[in-house]
């Protein structure tokens, strides 16, 4: 990888600053010549496998921004090797046996990009280890998701754990019976992710979201394939896309900051009394905006559910509930649930912290006074 | 001999279809969903005001469909259906029409057509000049990755994206929908961009699937007028010359050379792929139905649930179709949600007391917590309940809404179909389905153009939102249309004011469901039976590649994140 670093013929401090800065439209087509030449050299393939998930992020990354994720890898060269939605071949067995070759049995195509090794891994969804340790609750060419999952890590040279439920297992991490985690986390532990479950320990970088935006996901891998250490938080996410909460550039910001606060839908203003999470969600979804820049939650009026964080979804439901009322940390105790939401970013803070970001910094109280 | 299809890929991940063949043709067929989430279950003691976000996360395709069912039983469940204000309806129909398109354009260019240009249809179709000719436009179109059709198709759902996320703030995973109305309020702006976006994705979808003919001309002979001016059209075609600009567009091209009745019985036409002899059913009211729910609201304040006079209140009728050919002679009969169940028989779920089949409001049933009862070969085989309409398993999907529409196209050319000659095709087949997606791929264009030009307002003092708050003990259901059939929500408020129960039946548990009680196979596992592995029959070295297997279950767009369902009692 070291002799990469010199192929986009930019630092990789400049990388980064340039990649945060821009979308990925305006950064691969600048850019593109210099990556794909870089790529090209380390002959990249992309392996991309789905375990517990909807399928969002797929949808998001076809969905995206502009150029959609196959243009994109196609511009930068990459070669999209396996994911079962958009490949050619499919899994067949013949009276049980695996048939025919790479060409058309999807099942063999894996274990030869598994043999060869050297890929970037993509995964999207939780990993089940239920019921019992056996991991069917999720299972693909008659071998559960847990097992493609530990066959296919130690052979990429670099994990992208792609939307909330790979990050940090996410809404599949909520039924407790199907044991499901995240690559490197189980909401906010290290400890109980799969990386340490299974005893794996390559480098894991987290794309979260449900779904995440597809230039988090472009232009991460443009940085790893240009040989970048991308610099991450406490939570393994790339600083420069979830480095700020969403309050912090929110379109209603101005809104928030007069106490302008809507207590119904629709209403035009902020939407701190409806539950919004902003203050509490760590992205640039403001700045960067969804779909080719057109819009984002707030802006539509809905609040945000924090759908990038590690305790999403448990800990922000009822997601119309404001922030700082009691019921929303559920059974976990204030202070340490307070901790846990907002992470590294706030340590030590109890619920008047969160209560003093949300709202403390307009220097006064909601002028409609917290009705719900 | 036994063939598994696991994982069948290009479509949602975690479908598994084993099929026995006997002389070459499948005698027995089962359909396995092979993941399980568990989102109900997830659902109980929470808010019933967060079940529209939390259950858009079944599906990332589906979202804004899941949002909708969910915030209608919802106003159900209050009693709020008929206050929820007409720019809210407006609003949703449009995301629903966007999401909607997408998905018939990622299912037929990323999922179903790739399959048209396998190297096994280039062995086949060289012994004639046209069929070279055929080939020619198959590879080109539909190969994946490379192929024209699919990155028309990208450059459509980035368009289609776009439009959605003005309204919605972000697409997938809307949070515009919720209980009583809408969030957003475009502004005049919003629209004129939107009204560009239709244009464009207008163009695209001309382009693509008509190729010479306009959207609307199309729709004027065929669907206001019959499938005869198809037939018609199609026959006046250059047939020297297979491109878009000779008018063999995707749906002229698949309509006249995916029918052997067309092409080969009465044209004499010597290349053709027979998916009209596919994926069929037998023809028995007590095996198999057409069901549908009803969908996107006529514009006007509130709308009625499905139990009251729900036929006024969408534009596309709710309504079943018994499987008998001769029942699209007379209207669909009314939908009657009441006669909704759902077995367990051969799926990993325990029923709580031995019942056979619940009503999905009353259901108490247990997942096996045993990895030893997760097997693929016995007698439980799916996590896919097996939902039934009354007795009678169901075909859901874009071919029941038009049959059950009474669309004039698909009608007619299931009248010819059946009728050909007393042979008779099956009038459901892997032909009729994929024509009606088409087809309604346009009719949704027709219908987002309306909305937007019309219907769409801009403006500070209109109301998009009632306030609706579930009430302890109250329950309620949302049945609406999503892209691949018909979805239902049903909803019950606990005393404590927290969701007590919550069932989902969504398209693909109808269509990839698995046998029920009385051993009576779902519609994906009825169309496979009697298949060989190649729309020709048998072709040396097809069971590694049985291409014709790959045609009937994806013609079905099954999508297992949103099948499979259960509840915990
Ligand atoms: S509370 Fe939410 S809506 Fe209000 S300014 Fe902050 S992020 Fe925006
Ligand atoms: S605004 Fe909030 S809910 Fe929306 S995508 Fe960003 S982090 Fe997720």
């Amino acid at each position: 990888m070291d002799d990469l670093k010199n192929g986009p013929n930019m630092t990789r401090r400049a990388f980064l600053a340039a990649a945060a800065a821009v979308g990925a439209a305006a950064f691969l087509y600048s850019n593109a010549p210099g990556v794909a030449a870089a790529i090209e050299k380390s002959g990249k393939r992309l392996l991309w496998l789905r375990g517990s998930g909807c399928g969002g992020c797929t949808a998001s990354m076809l969905s995206g921004g502009n150029p959609e994720v196959l243009t994109a890898l196609n511009k930068i060269k990459l070669e999209l090797a396996y994911h079962d939605g958009l490949m050619g071949q499919q899994g067949v067995f013949v009276d049980g046996s695996p048939a025919g070759d790479s060409g058309h049995n999807s099942n063999i195509r894996l274990d030869e990009l598994v043999d060869e090794g050297g890929y970037v891994l993509v995964v999207e969804g939780a990993i089940p280890n239920g019921p019992e340790g056996s991991g069917r609750y999720c299972m693909s060419g008659a071998t559960p998701f847990k097992q493609i999952f530990m066959n296919a890590a130690p052979g990429a040279s670099c994990i992208i754990a792609l939307g909330t439920c790979a990050s940090y297992g996410g809404i599949s991490r909520s039924l407790k019976v199907a044991d499901a985690t995240g690559v490197s986390f189980s909401g906010t532990s290290r400890m109980e992710g799969a990386m340490a479950r299974y005893g794996l320990n390559n480098n894991v970088i987290n794309v979260p979201g449900c779904p995440p935006n597809p230039d988090w996901l472009l232009l991460t891998l443009a940085d790893v394939l240009s040989g970048a250490d991308v610099e991450v938080d406490a939570y393994g996410r790339p600083k420069a896309f979830f480095g700020s909460a969403v309050h912090e550039s929110c379109p209603r910001r101005g809104a928030f900051d007069r106490a302008l606060r809507d207590d119904g839908f629709s209403e035009g203003n902020c939407l701190y009394n409806l539950g919004c999470k902003g203050t509490l969600a760590f992205a640039d979804c403001p700045t960067r905006r969804w779909n080719d820049g057109g819009s984002m939650c707030t802006q539509s009026g809905g609040p945000c559910v924090a759908c990038v964080e590690p305790s999403f979804p448990d800990a922000f439901m009822p997601f119309f509930s404001k922030v700082e009322s009691r019921g929303i940390l559920g059974d976990v105790d204030v202070d340490t649930g307070a901790k846990i939401i907002i992470g590294a970013t706030v340590i030590g803070a109890g619920i008047h912290a969160v209560k003093r970001l949300a709202i403390g910094e307009s220097g006064r109280e909601d002028e409609k006074g917290g009705k719900r | 001999m036994r063939i598994t299809l696991d994982p069948l890929t290009r479509l949602s991940s975690g479908l598994r279809i084993s099929v026995e063949l006997k002389d070459g043709f499948v005698v027995s067929a089962g359909c396995s969903g092979m993941v399980y989430r568990g989102l109900e279950q997830m659902l109980l003691n929470k808010s019933p005001m967060d079940a529209p976000y939390f259950t858009q996360r079944i599906c990332g395709m589906c979202s804004s469909f899941h949002a909708t069912a969910s915030a209608s039983a919802i106003e159900s469940a209050c009693e709020a259906t008929g206050t929820v204000p007409k720019d809210a309806l407006v609003i949703r129909n449009v995301l629903n029409g966007f999401g909607w398109l997408k998905s018939h354009l990622e299912h037929l260019y990323l999922g179903f057509m790739p399959d048209l240009a396998d190297p096994m249809y280039r062995d086949i179709l060289n012994s004639s000049d046209l069929g070279n000719l055929l080939w020619k436009e198959l590879k080109n179109r539909y190969a994946s990755p490379g192929g024209e059709a699919c990155s028309d198709a990208l450059r459509c759902i980035r368009s289609i994206s776009r439009a959605e996320g003005i309204l919605g703030g972000r697409s997938p995973g809307s949070p515009v929908i919720v209980p009583g109305g809408v969030t957003s309020r475009p502004t005049r702006g919003d629209i004129y961009v939107l009204k560009d976006c239709v244009e464009d994705i207008k163009a695209i979808v001309q382009k693509r699937l008509l190729g010479a003919l306009s959207i609307e001309e199309w729709l004027e002979s065929t669907h206001d007028n019959g499938g005869e001016h198809a037939f018609k059209y199609l026959e006046s075609l250059s047939r020297d010359d297979l491109s878009e600009e000779k008018g063999w567009g995707d749906l002229p091209l698949f309509m006249m050379f995916c029918s052997r009745m067309l092409a080969k019985d009465t044209l004499s036409l010597p290349a053709y792929i027979g998916l009209d002899e596919l994926g069929g059913y037998p023809l028995d009211d007590q095996l198999i139905g057409f069901l549908s729910y009803g969908s996107f609201y006529q514009v006007r304040d509130g709308y009625a649930p499905v139990e009251d006079s729900q036929a006024g209140s969408f534009v596309l009728p709710a309504g079943f179709t018994p499987g008998g050919l001769q029942n699209i002679n007379s209207a669909a009969d009314r939908l009657d949600p009441g006669l909704i169940v759902e077995h367990v028989y051969a799926s990993f779920y325990e029923d709580g007391e031995g019942r056979t089949s619940e009503a999905p409001m009353d259901e108490e049933t247990v997942t096996v917590e045993k990895a030893d009862a997760i097997g693929y070969d016995g007698i439980k085989y799916s996590f896919i309940k097996a939902p039934r309409y009354g007795r009678v398993p169901c075909e859901t999907g874009p071919l029941a809404r038009l049959i059950n529409s009474r669309e004039n196209l698909i009608v007619d050319t299931m009248r010819k179909l059946g009728g050909y000659k007393s042979a008779g095709y099956p009038m459901a087949s892997v032909y009729t389905r994929t024509l009606a997606r088409m087809q309604e791929a346009l009719l949704l264009c027709r219908m987002l153009q309306g909305w937007i030009d019309d219907d769409l307002e801009a403006g500070d003092g209109i109301r998009r939102c009632v306030h609706v708050s579930p009430k302890p003990g109250s329950s309620g259901r949302g049945l609406i249309e999503a892209p691949r059939g018909a979805l239902g929500h049903w909803l019950r408020v606990g005393d404590d004011g927290r969701i007590s129960n919550y069932q989902v039946v969504a398209p693909t548990t109808w269509n990839a469901s698995p046998k029920c009680g009385e051993m009576k196979s779902g519609p994906i596992e009825l169309a496979l039976l009697g298949c060989q592995t190649t729309p020709y029959g048998y072709v040396p070295g097809s069971e590694a590649n049985p291409v014709g297997l790959y045609h009937v279950v994806r013609s079905f767009d099954p999508c297992v994140s949103c099948a499979v369902h259960v509840i915990r009692g």
